[in-house]
C-alpha cells in the first residue's frame, strides 16, 4: 500500500525512469560495439596503455589534442563517443524531469525549480561558453 | 608498500595471462567488473555508498589516472541514484521539495568542486598527487562522520523554523514495519544549506556520491525520518552529480572502458547485496567496510606522498 503522492512527483518519476532506461540502453549498446572493436575513436588497447595519464595528456597522446568543451562529440560516429554522449543524456535527465513538472509547480517552488534548471543548464553549457572565449 | 605490491601483482597477473592485446583489456575489464561487483554487494549491507568505496580503492589498486576514476565514480553515483529515485518518489519517501531547495546551493558548489579538482590534476605539475592525498584526508573525515553519527529512525520535531514552515517541507509515506502512514516535517533549513554546499564541493572534487553526508544532515539536523533522509539524498545526488558529470565529460575525463564495467558491477552487486542484506549481520559488515575505508585512506595518502617523493 502506497500513499497518494502529488501529480508532479508522479510525472517527475515517470520522465526520469524513461530517460534513464533510454540512456542506459544506449550506453550498453554502444559499449558492446566498442568492445567488439567496431570503429572505435580510441582503440581499446591504446586506452589500456595510456589510462594512467591525466585526461589532458591522454587525449594529446591519443588524438593529438586536448578535449575541451565537449570536442569529443565532434566524433560522435564512433561507439566510444556515443557511450560518453549517453552519459551526457543521463545527466540531462533531472533537467527533463524538472521541465516536465514546471507548469504543475506553484509559487516559490516554480521559481526555485527554474533556478535549479538554470544552474544545471549553466553547468552543461559552461564548457561551451568558456571554449568560445578561450577559457 | 602493500598497495604497490598488490598493484604490481594485478599488473603481472594481467601480463602473465594475456596472450594478445585484446585479452589484456578484456582481463582488465573483468577484474574491474568483479571488483565493483564486490563493492556493490557490500555497499547496501554496510550502509556505505558504492562511490565512497570505489574512488579511493580504485585509485589505490588500479593503474587508472585519478581523473578517470573520479569520472567513473560520478557515473556510478548518478546512474544508481537515477535508477532508484523514481520508485522512492512514487512511494512518497523522497521529498522533491526538499531536494529542489537544497539543490539551489549544492549544484553550484558541485560545479565549483569538479572544476577545481580537474584544474588541480591537469594544470598543476604534481596535482594528481595532491588530489590523491586530499582524497585520503577527506576519507578520514567521512570515516569520522560515519562512525560518530547516530542515526535516528523517527526524529522528533519540536519546532519548525519559519523558512521551512513557509516552504512547507513536509510529506508522508506508508511504513510497512508499522503498518501505518507516517507524516513528517523538515526543519532547520537555514543551518543545513551551508552544510549541503560543502558536501557538493567535496562530491564534485573527488567524484564521490554524497550519501555519507546528505543522510546525516537530513536525518540529524533537518529531522527527516531515516528512510526519507536516504531517499531524498538519492534525489539530491541526481541533481548534484549531473552538474559535476558535465564538467568531467567536457574535459574528456570519462572513459567508457572504465565506466561501463564499473556501473554494471556496482548495479548488479547492489541487487545481490540487497537480497542477502537480511541474512547477514550488518553491524559486522559495516565495521569491516569502515575498516576498508580507513585502509583506503591510508593507501591514498601513501600513494600521494610517494608520488611527491616524500616517502
Amino acid at each position: 500500500m502506497d500513499v497518494e503522492v502529488a501529480e508532479e512527483y508522479r510525472t517527475f518519476a515517470k520522465v526520469v525512469r524513461i530517460s534513464t532506461i533510454a540512456g542506459l540502453i544506449v550506453l550498453i549498446a554502444s559499449s558492446v560495439m566498442y568492445l567488439l572493436d567496431i570503429d572505435p575513436f580510441v582503440e581499446p588497447d591504446r586506452v589500456v596503455e595510456t589510462w594512467h595519464l591525466p585526461a589532458s595528456e591522454f587525449w594529446k597522446v591519443n588524438v593529438g589534442k586536448e578535449m575541451e568543451s565537449y570536442s569529443e562529440f565532434l566524433y560522435i560516429e564512433h561507439p566510444d563517443t556515443i557511450a560518453v554522449f549517453s552519459l551526457f543524456i543521463l545527466a540531462l535527465t533531472p533537467v527533463l524531469g524538472l521541465l516536465s513538472i514546471l507548469p504543475k509547480l506553484k509559487g516559490i517552488y516554480r521559481i526555485l525549480a527554474l533556478l535549479v534548471i538554470s544552474e544545471l543548464l549553466f553547468g552543461a553549457v559552461r564548457p561551451l561558453i568558456l571554449g568560445a572565449f578561450g577559457e | 608498500m602493500l598497495r604497490v605490491k598488490i598493484k604490481k601483482f594485478i599488473i603481472e597477473l594481467v601480463r602473465i595471462i594475456n596472450g594478445d592485446r585484446w585479452m589484456e583489456y578484456v582481463l582488465w575489464l573483468l577484474l574491474l567488473f568483479v571488483f565493483t561487483l564486490l563493492i556493490g554487494i557490500i555497499a547496501p549491507i554496510s550502509g556505505v555508498g558504492g562511490g565512497v568505496l570505489f574512488v579511493p580503492l580504485t585509485t589505490a589498486f588500479f593503474p587508472f589516472n585519478i581523473d578517470f576514476v573520479r569520472g567513473a565514480g560520478l557515473a556510478i553515483a548518478l546512474t544508481s541514484a537515477l535508477s532508484s529515485s523514481p520508485r522512492l518518489m512514487e512511494k512518497g519517501l523522497a521529498s522533491l521539495r526538499a531536494a529542489i531547495v537544497i539543490a539551489t546551493v549544492s549544484i553550484a558548489s558541485s560545479i565549483v568542486g569538479s572544476v577545481l579538482g580537474l584544474w588541480i590534476t591537469n594544470e598543476m605539475p604534481e596535482g594528481k598527487h595532491y588530489i590523491t592525498i586530499a582524497l585520503g584526508i577527506s576519507l578520514f573525515f567521512i570515516f569520522a562522520v560515519m562512525v560518530k553519527s547516530k542515526r535516528v529512525e523517527f526524529p522528533e520535531v519540536e519546532k519548525v523554523d519559519s523558512i521551512s514552515e513557509k516552504l512547507d517541507l513536509s510529506g508522508k509515506w506508508y511504513e510497512p514495519s508499522r503498518g501505518e502512514v507516517i507524516e513528517y516535517r523538515l526543519t532547520r533549513l537555514p543551518y543545513s544549506l551551508p552544510a549541503f554546499a560543502g558536501v557538493g564541493l567535496v562530491a564534485g572534487m573527488f567524484g564521490l556520491g554524497a550519501g555519507w553526508a546528505n543522510v546525516p544532515v537530513l536525518n540529524l539536523l533537518m529531522c527527516a525520518p531515516l528512510r526519507v533522509a536516504v531517499s531524498t539524498s538519492m534525489l539530491i545526488i541526481t541533481l548534484n552529480d549531473a552538474a559535476a558529470m558535465w564538467v568531467y565529460i567536457a574535459k574528456g575525463a570519462v572513459l567508457p572502458l572504465i565506466v561501463v564495467p564499473s556501473v554494471l558491477g556496482v548495479t548488479i552487486g547492489a541487487r545481490i547485496g540487497a537480497m542477502i542484506a537480511e541474512r547477514v549481520r550488518p553491524r559486522i559488515i559495516r565495521m569491516v567496510v569502515l575498516g576498508i575505508m580507513l585502509f583506503a585512506a591510508l593507501l591514498d595518502i601513501e600513494k600521494g606522498l610517494a608520488g611527491l617523493g616524500v616517502v
